[in-house]
């Protein structure tokens, strides 16, 4: 065992690593007896395996329980990542930041770690993406000595905030977003203090989500703790502290072999967007990277361009971005290496500093995190374009759903105070690929497992009754591979007199980018209807909506219910208090497209037609499809002239690239851009001189242009 | 007829495999006999007869005197499970609350996954949506909505009922399942819609089953629920069919029983009545009851039960007497609302891969199996990729020319050489070695399977005794169970028919659940104990009355019917509940709704954590249950007192070269049928039977006790 204090250890590990490039020198237990090896893995696999198994089912929360938000690990002494669960693969390594974190903060000396601690923390500034991520920690002793950590995290869906369910959709700072412990010591000797569970129960609307969450992760991490034991016994403490230490170095090396196999060397660029809806600054938000891919097998992701850190939710911290782009990395590349610190030990992550990935101080707000989420989705795309340059075609997608919901908080249905989100986002559309459509209503960026919960569990949760909970028609992007298509759910308030409901998602601009011609997915937006005259169709019988129908013009339960109907873009809506009888939708946001929608399959497009995801505007104007809409039988012939058609009209309308740019450029050297894309821009170019130099190179910009500030410009007009 | 045919058989029962179809006979005293032949998917009936024909023949007696003498014929059936996974059923059309008519394209996201392993988890370009039984065009949504609490959101519209039967009938569905929301709290609507829709199949004159998910599935959780109810009606008239069928052909040849099929909770009930979706898990339940009836001969009431097959290690338990039943099971990648013994299912059996990952250059046992066509390369069909059997065979623990009895004739130069060029060249090692790394991680797989579910059941191994068993269980038991602290290790002479003696020790069985919705706040007073006891105490007799009723119908005297009644119970809010056996029959006094809960307090600290704890949330009761169970005859394991430890003569075969601690080692072979009660034998050796072979490696010693049961023991 090393020697010193476990801050001594950190130290000289960072100094190794940055010295020797790799984690450990020689795998002589690997190389030793290669079955043993793997064995061993396989049983400390099981162990995170196992209290991601079993912890679930102590939760009260639909999240952990039914939705698996919720992950496991085995760290070493110094906090790197040995083994994790399945679950929010998000977290790979914010609790891996935790344990650092305490470590360098001397939690060592005071408050001290001993067997039977556990540590918790939701600070995203020290690991996670928003309060709501919850994590502990809890040390592994052997003869004395600390030789490796257990943590297990979750997402919890209530957090005390200014707002009910956690994600708050106009945090302006830190202090609306809830209750924050920051590496706080919440049980000692295997006992939960009751003090700091009063507190809880006392600061939040629903304590029973978080109070039983940390009983699942202490479950975890108790059972992970035993198994570990279990498995030094008999091979001896430095032994397991080797093996530990060759696993992250046999995946660093897995990893970069797979990086040199798969991924065609070179620079690749791609954007994400978000939208900030604050009032009266509504603005976009910048999420651009660029990835390299080194013949050596390194991957570099450089986010030079993101927006500026504001006053605004919109943004997350460093361990958000490492967090997600280690995910897109682990679902598209490592699925079946071992998933520990040697994953992020060929990439490297290059975040402006005061950008709103990793902003300049831990007031800035980070509940929604979306410039983040932009900013990894986009990761995906270019990794995507590095494998199709490699020829890996089947690997290469367009971009996932955005995540947003409906919020809501009062006095349930059983009339006790609650607040939560339905987070039935987690099985969204998900992107196309370049060779099938997306799935409808399957995943999620963060979780691989998607799974949206069945309703009558969201209905003892949230007192809103479903009217209900449909695919979301022609939500995905279109392509020759469409994008999946999300949920769309109608809500009727119903049960209580005092709720608040809002709801939380992006600005009103397109989330999912499509590939290579594939649409984007649309824009998520959100009806409520207050005042309706429901009680009065059901008295006489008449019908009730469902859904929004095939017209989102004007949906079915516009046309249907009388009521002072409010069309909410980009989703987001503060907490506003609820009559019985109103009606509220929520969309989970739909799936990227791939390819040019004229070259999709009629048969592709009929079978939409049959599942009645589509519809018969569709087919005909976007795909090009003449179809029966009795029989949906396909006319070949008419298709043919229909796509020969608009391919005629595309070469009518088309100019040449330079032509376009041109015409652009003209554009921009007057400062014709929307106000919230100014506002975009000026704030990224007067951020970023690496960024203003190339923007200006590109349009070829004269020494003297300057992005116009459209609220200067208005303040002067005014 | 000879002397043996004096025999008087009283129960058979048939276990339809994915290879061969098993039977095993009892005689009035108990005596058993066994008998194997391949299956006939096409045909069952000729399977089926074949292997009561085969094991007849060992008591010299024809299938037509085996089934005139027979009290009890039971089968474990594949038929459910073929009709699903061949999707060769009705056709089914679905009526659901207005709104849900997606409900089987969506899938709740969870079907795109969940017979995945971890890295295609991981991986979502793997994710797939399946084909849904009933298509979109088949479902019609009608307007009414019951909520959480069992109150009425908005009235049925009888006018959408009526308006969707008439459309569905009109497009020849065979079945119309009716699923709504809550219906499994208030089943009003569901009922009265089923009235509606029986209305207007008879006004049309069709034939239509209608189906609602209530009767079949009263659990929360929408889309198990319409899961279930829709697989009912998709397979229930096909069931039905396939089982009358076989019941006329027994009759033809004399048998004047009711046959009996095995439900997947573990109890045999009459083929007229059981329910479809209650039978899909028919099989294997077969192994964990019959490691329940060794428990209850040998005192033990913790068991696990491993079963080793050509694709799969299934391990299954049984904690305090009681088995462990999975109430949230999927099958066929759908989720179902259908309680199943729980059955650990891993792709480690004798036909699963080796194969070496060209990346990070790891061995990699399975999950893909060679199955039985091709099956593994010493089989001769063709097979290329190396197995598990392969490497038993490589290292010496099978004998080529008595596999199966010697009716497969092994091929060991194919499968040293598959070895040799896949995995032993590319990892730069012997072809033994490479064959031990094989059979090393087979079984540490194993290992991790067992105690994985012991880990997340909260149990302690050192409570249970393991049982091996299946045609491999003998052949990797040792190797599974080492260094698993476990209270004994037991295999047994019939390990290749366990499953169907198991089966054959089942009794007559039902469970039956209703919702009760009880919320008990923290510190409840004598008062609402008294009042919220009672609530459960009406529902436990009115499931023992349906119960009662159920049983007689079936025949049985109402004297002997025994109950068990549960209760399904939670700390305030959690989404996850216990399933509690009641200490008491009713809740009568505070005293007994006390009893209750501290059963609760006392399973969850086991299963979970002291920490875990929470009886400041208080409790939640939302379902009750009830299991109504009558004996019948079983099998009896004669008992012969233990003789010598050493072995006949007889029982020694030969030696044979075997591969044990890195090196070939002359080993002794013996036969596994002509050891004796009381015999003890030091590893290194092997024991042979036509169906399996036991491996016994250095250190390892075994015992046969009176029973004939085989004790794997460490050496002393």
């Amino acid at each position: 065992m090393s020697p010193g204090s476990l801050k001594d250890r950190l130290h000289e590990r960072d100094r190794r690593v940055a010295e020797l490039g790799v984690y450990e020198e020689r795998l002589d237990l690997k190389e030793g007896d290669p079955i043993a090896f793997e064995l061993l893995y396989s049983r400390i696999l099981q162990s995170v395996t196992s209290a991601h198994e079993v912890a679930r089912l102590v939760s009260a929360s639909p999240m952990s329980r039914e939705l698996g938000e919720i992950i496991f690990g085995l760290y070493t002494p110094e906090g790197d990542a040995v083994a994790l669960s399945r679950g929010l693969l998000i977290h790979i390594h914010t609790m891996s930041r935790m344990i650092k974190w305490m470590i360098e903060n001397d939690y060592q000396d005071d408050p001290g770690f001993n067997e039977g601690d556990y540590y918790f923390n939701n600070d995203p500034y020290i690991g996670g993406a928003h309060c709501p991520d919850q994590m502990i920690v809890t040390p592994i002793y052997w003869e004395g000595e600390l030789v490796a950590w257990a943590g297990g995290l979750t997402h919890t869906p209530e957090t005390g905030g200014s707002e009910p369910g956690g994600f708050i959709p106009f945090a302006r700072s830190r202090f609306d977003e809830g209750l924050f412990l920051p590496c706080v010591k919440i049980a000692e000797n295997d006992r939960i203090k009751r003090d700091l569970e009063i507190l809880v129960e006392r600061g939040i609307r629903s304590p029973i989500f978080w109070l039983t969450d940390n009983r699942a992760k202490i479950t975890g991490t108790q059972m992970i703790r035993q198994e570990i034991k279990g498995l030094i016994e008999p091979f001896g403490a430095d032994n397991f502290g080797k093996a530990c230490r060759e696993y992250i170095e046999d995946t660093r090396r897995a990893a970069k072999r797979r990086v040199r196999t798969v991924l065609f060397p070179g620079r690749y660029r791609e954007v994400g967007w978000r939208g900030s809806v604050m009032p009266r600054q509504e603005t976009l938000l910048h999420g651009p990277v660029e990835l390299t891919v080194s013949t050596e097998g390194r991957l570099v992701l450089d986010y030079q361009g993101m927006s500026p850190a504001g006053r605004h939710p919109f943004q997350g911290t460093l361990p958000t971005i490492e967090g997600l782009v280690m995910n897109v990395l682990i679902q598209h590349l490592f699925y079946d290496l071992k998933h520990n610190e040697g994953v992020l030990m060929v990439v490297d992550l290059k975040v402006p500093e005061g950008s709103a990935g990793n902003p300049p101080s831990i007031f800035y707000p980070t509940a929604l995190w979306g410039i983040t989420y932009g900013a990894g989705l986009a990761s995906g795309q270019a990794l995507s374009r590095a494998y199709y340059a490699q020829g890996y075609r089947e690997e290469v997608h367009a971009t996932s759903a955005l995540s947003c919901a409906y919020t809501a908080g009062g006095v349930d249905q059983y009339g006790r105070p609650f607040g939560a989100h339905n987070f039935e986002f987690a099985a969204a559309g998900l992107f196309a690929s370049a060779v099938a459509d997306g799935l409808d209503t399957a995943g999620v960026e963060f979780n691989p497992e998607g799974e949206m919960g069945d309703a009558e569990i969201w209905e003892q949760v949230l007192p809103p009754v479903y009217l209900g909970r449909e695919i979301h028609i022609d939500g995905g992007g279109f392509g020759k591979y469409r994008g999946g298509n999300g949920v769309l759910s109608l809500y009727q308030v119903w049960g209580t007199d005092e709720i608040d409901v809002g709801g939380f998602g992006a600005a009103p601009i397109f989330s999912a980018p499509g590939l290579m011609g594939g649409y984007p997915a649309g824009a998520v937006y959100m009806w409520v209807g207050s005042r309706t005259n429901i009680r009065q169709l059901i008295e006489e019988r008449r019908p009730i909506p469902a859904g929004e129908g095939e017209d989102p013009e004007t949906p079915d339960f516009v046309r249907q219910v009388a009521a002072t109907w409010e069309l909410v873009h980009g989703h987001n809506r503060v907490g506003t208090p609820a009559r019985p009888g109103d009606l509220f939708t929520a969309m989970t946001g739909d799936g990227g497209g791939f390819g040019d929608p004229i070259e999709r399959d009629p048969e592709l497009v009929r079978r939409d037609l049959e599942n009645k995801v589509t519809t018969p505007w569709t087919a005909r104007n976007v795909y090009c499809i003449a179809v029966d809409p009795d029989t949906l039988e396909v006319d070949r012939q008419e298709t043919e002239r229909l796509r020969a058609a608009r391919r005629e009209e595309r070469m009518r309308m088309g100019i040449p690239a330079q032509q376009y740019k041109a015409r652009e450029r003209e554009r921009v050297l007057c400062g014709d851009f929307p106000p919230p894309v100014a506002r975009m821009y000026h704030a990224v170019l007067g951020a970023s001189e690496v960024f203003q130099s190339a923007f200006r190179e590109f349009w070829d910009l004269p020494e003297e242009w300057r992005m116009p500030d459209p609220d200067q410009l208005a303040q002067e007009m005014a | 007829m000879s002397i043996e045919s004096r025999r008087r058989p009283e129960l058979c029962y048939i276990d339809v495999g994915g290879t061969f179809t098993d039977a095993f006979i009892v005689d009035a005293e108990g005596e058993y006999v066994t008998g194997k032949a391949p299956s006939t998917p096409g045909e069952l009936a000729r399977g089926f007869f074949a292997a009561i024909g085969a094991a007849a023949e060992s008591w010299g007696m024809t299938v037509e005197e085996v089934l005139r003498s027979l009290k009890v014929l039971g089968y474990g059936s594949t038929v459910v499970l073929n009709a699903i996974l061949t999707r060769s059923g009705r056709t089914p059309g679905l009526i659901t609350t207005s709104g849900f008519e997606g409900i089987l394209l969506m899938e709740r996201g969870k079907q795109t996954w969940v017979d995945l392993d971890r890295a295609a988890r991981l991986h979502p370009m793997t994710h797939r949506h399946n084909s849904p039984i009933v298509p979109r065009r088949l479902i019609r949504g009608v307007t009414g909505r019951i909520d959480s609490l069992g109150r009425e959101v908005i009235p049925l519209y009888e006018h959408d009922v009526r308006a969707a039967a008439e459309e569905l009938v009109e497009a020849r569905v065979d079945a119309i399942v009716i699923c709504l929301l809550w219906s499994f709290l208030n089943p009003s609507h569901e009922r009265r819609a089923a009235e509606i829709v029986r209305d207007v199949v008879r006004e049309r004159g069709r034939q239509v089953q209608v189906v609602t998910s209530v009767d079949v599935s009263p659990m929360i959780r929408e889309l198990p629920r319409v899961n279930t109810a829709i697989l009912e009606a998709y397979t229930g008239d096909l069931a039905r069919a396939a089982f009358q069928d076989m019941q006329g052909r027994l009759e033809e040849r004399g048998f004047r029983g009711q046959l009996q099929i095995m439900q997947s909770t573990g109890g045999l009930a009459p083929a007229v009545y059981v329910k479809a979706v209650e039978t899909i898990q028919s099989g294997p339940a077969g192994g964990v009851i019959g490691g329940r009836y060794i428990g209850e001969i040998y005192g033990f009431e913790n068991l696990i039960t491993t079963d080793v097959g050509g694709t799969s290690f299934d391990v299954g338990l049984v904690s305090e007497g009681f088995i462990n039943v999975n109430r949230e099971p999927a099958v066929a990648r759908m989720l179902l609302g259908v309680p199943m013994i729980e059955i650990l299912s891993i792709g480690a059996g004798g036909g699963t891969i080796a194969r070496i990952d060209p990346l990070t250059g790891r061995l990699e046992i399975g999950p893909q199996s060679a199955g039985s066509e091709p099956g593994p390369v010493c089989y001769g069909r063709g097979g290329t990729e190396p197995t598990v059997t392969d490497a038993d065979l490589v290292l010496g623990y099978l004998d080529p020319d008595y596999f199966i009895g010697g009716r497969i004739v092994l091929d060991a130069g194919s499968a040293r050489r598959a070895i040799r060029e896949r995995i032993a060249e590319p990892l730069g090692m012997s072809i033994e070695k490479a064959a031990e790394g094989i059979r090393t991680i087979a079984d540490a797989k194993m290992r991790d399977a067992i105690s994985g579910l012991i880990a997340t059941r909260g149990f302690d191994l050192s409570d249970y005794h393991l049982l091996a068993f299946g045609g491999a269980g003998p052949s990797h038991v040792a190797d599974y169970t080492k260094g698993l602290s476990l209270a004994g290790t037991m295999v047994f002479p019939f390990s290749a028919v366990f499953s169907a003696f198991g089966a054959a020790s089942a009794d007559y069985e039902h469970h039956y659940t209703r919702a009760v919705n009880v919320i008990v706040p923290p510190r409840a007073s004598d008062e609402e104990k008294l009042a919220l006891g009672r609530r459960i105490s009406e529902a436990w007799e009115e499931l023992r009355v349906r119960g009662s009723r159920q049983m007689e119908h079936e025949g049985f005297d109402r004297a002997r019917i025994q109950f068990r009644p549960l209760a399904m119970i939670r700390y305030g809010r959690q989404l996850n509940d216990l399933i509690v056996t009641s200490p008491v029959d009713r809740i009568g006094s505070p005293a007994d709704w006390d009893r209750l809960i501290e059963a609760f307090e006392q399973l969850y600290t086991r299963v979970f954590a002291v920490a875990a704890k929470y009886p400041q949330a208080g409790y939640e009761i939302l379902e009750v249950g009830l299991a109504a169970y009558t004996e019948k005859i079983r099998p009896k394991l004669r008992f012969e007192a233990p003789g010598l430890s050493a072995p006949p003569e007889d029982a020694a075969k030969r030696l044979r070269p075997a591969w044990f601690e890195g090196g070939w080692q002359e080993t002794a072979v013996y036969e596994m049928s002509r050891l004796r009660p009381g015999n003890e034998l030091s590893g290194p050796i092997l024991v042979e039977d036509p169906t399996t072979t036991l491996v016994v490696p250095p250190a390892r010693r075994i015992r046969l006790d009176g029973y004939r049961t085989i004790w794997l023991e460490e050496e002393r």
